[in-house]
């Protein structure tokens, strides 16, 4: 079976109100979802809890949702569901890598708050102008979380070339939404 | 901005980049193991599993006559350059060459023959090169993907072959479609640098597991045959549809 005829089985399990949507869920999906959230968070009890909480969140939102990708949908979830963690949780227990990941995207996104909104189009028409190796590191740094090192030995890379590739691709982001007049 | 902001804004990305972003671990491979080895074991062995392979090999073998040139330059050079040179650049970098990338790139698509010692000695490179292995069945089809991925494995040549079936040996029993069309990319390299009678020769004379690759090669020929290898050109580990009903959204 393939990966979309399997995750349109398990969303009928939602559609059917059968609780075994979630074991499916789980088992399927249940080690991706954590890393996810391990990419975000330093805990990994906080991570399991946020985990749990996608699975609640995803019954209660399918149906009437039918997400076209239960991947990407729960990745979304877990993503969001980290990150309010992340902000909740005390000094101490922050990832300190993703807060500088955090940190290094910032610093290239010359957009204030009220302007937020735009971003998701503004940074989905960006990465269409990169080649896929580029978005593939970028989007594996910042939307996953993955740190330098993480990211050099999965694409086979030295950490360093990783490092310069996110700053190049840095640069193009801030030059792009400069273009957009974005400007600090 | 305030950086948690845009990470949060950054959750609503299309899903086509967060699917195809996601770093590719061995680990994460391994626990998604469903206890495929029973599968195997209860398969037919034999003169059906061997035919299979031979079978496979053959089919890489029209395959690979149909391709262009391996030595030829790259033809799309907006194809994804997953995997770099020892220099720390991809071959397909559009930036200034220099000295240093030039000569590595003139390495790269110049065959190799490492010794048995120089493939040990630089066997965790060759595994981050497997790790890393694109798993795109466009690579049979699409040659700048071809020759993204062959190249740099092309270099260690056959000695690297061994290492090539122990990886995906120890992946015995998986079941993700995914990780298996990247052992199946896997299997496709070991075969067509080593050739069948070597691949026979060498799980001959290492008893240990040998079965086990004529049991994944069979395995690996059903995937192959469910996915309409070798005519399947549709890319969907990246494609899938990026709906308005989003997990960011929730």
């Amino acid at each position: 079976m393939d990966d979309h005829k399997h995750d349109q089985r398990i969303i009928e399990l939602y559609f059917a109100r059968n609780e075994q949507a979630i074991t499916e869920t789980d088992h399927r999906y249940g080690g991706f979802c954590m890393r996810v959230s391990l990419g975000i968070l330093e805990d990994r009890r906080d991570a399991e809890e946020c985990v749990n909480d996608t699975y609640l969140k995803a019954w209660n939102a399918i149906p009437p949702t039918r997400p076209n990708s239960l991947r990407a949908f729960l990745a979304k979830i877990v993503r969001n569901l980290s990150l309010q963690r992340l902000e909740y949780n005390k000094a101490a227990k922050r990832n300190r890598d993703f807060e500088l990941s955090l940190e290094e995207l910032s610093d290239c996104i010359p957009m204030r708050d009220e302007d937020a909104d735009a971003l998701p189009a503004l940074l989905n028409s960006f990465l269409e102008t990169l080649s896929e190796s580029e978005w593939q590191l970028f989007c594996g740094r910042y939307w996953h979380g993955r740190s330098v090192k993480e990211l050099a030995r999965a694409y086979g890379l030295t950490p360093k070339a990783v490092t310069m590739r996110l700053s190049r691709t840095r640069e193009k982001l801030r030059t792009y939404l400069n273009e957009r007049g974005y400007r600090l | 901005m305030k950086p948690l902001l845009i990470a949060q804004k950054m959750t609503e990305i299309d899903d086509r980049f967060i699917l195809g972003s996601i770093p590719p671990t061995v680990s994460a491979a391994k626990s998604s193991r469903l206890g495929g080895l029973s599968r195997f074991l209860n398969s037919g062995l034999g003169a059906a599993v061997i035919s299979g392979i031979v079978a496979l090999g053959v089919l890489v073998a029209v395959i690979m006559a149909g391709q262009t040139d391996p030595k030829a330059p790259p033809a799309n050079t907006d194809a994804p350059p997953v995997i770099e040179s020892a220099e720390g650049e991809s071959e397909l970098d559009t930036e200034p060459v220099t000295e240093t990338e030039a000569e590595s790139e003139s390495e790269s698509e110049t065959e190799i023959v490492m010794t048995p010692e120089e493939v040990e000695a630089r066997k965790d490179e060759l595994i981050a090169i497997l790790d890393a292995l694109d798993y795109k069945w466009n690579i049979l089809n699409d040659p700048s993907y071809y020759f993204d991925q062959y190249i740099p494995v092309k270099k260690f040549g056959k000695y690297a072959v061994p290492y090539m079936l122990e990886y995906i040996m120890e992946h015995e029993g998986e079941t993700d479609p995914e990780e298996l069309k990247r052992l199946g990319v896997i299997l496709h390299f070991a075969y067509h640098n080593m050739g069948i009678t070597e691949v026979n020769d060498w799980v001959s004379e290492n008893s240990i597991g040998a079965l086990d690759v004529f049991q994944y090669a069979e395995y690996l020929m059903e995937h192959l045959e469910e996915h309409g290898f070798p005519s399947d050109t549709d890319s969907s580990e990246t494609s899938e549809g990026n709906g308005a009903e989003t997990g960011a959204q929730i």
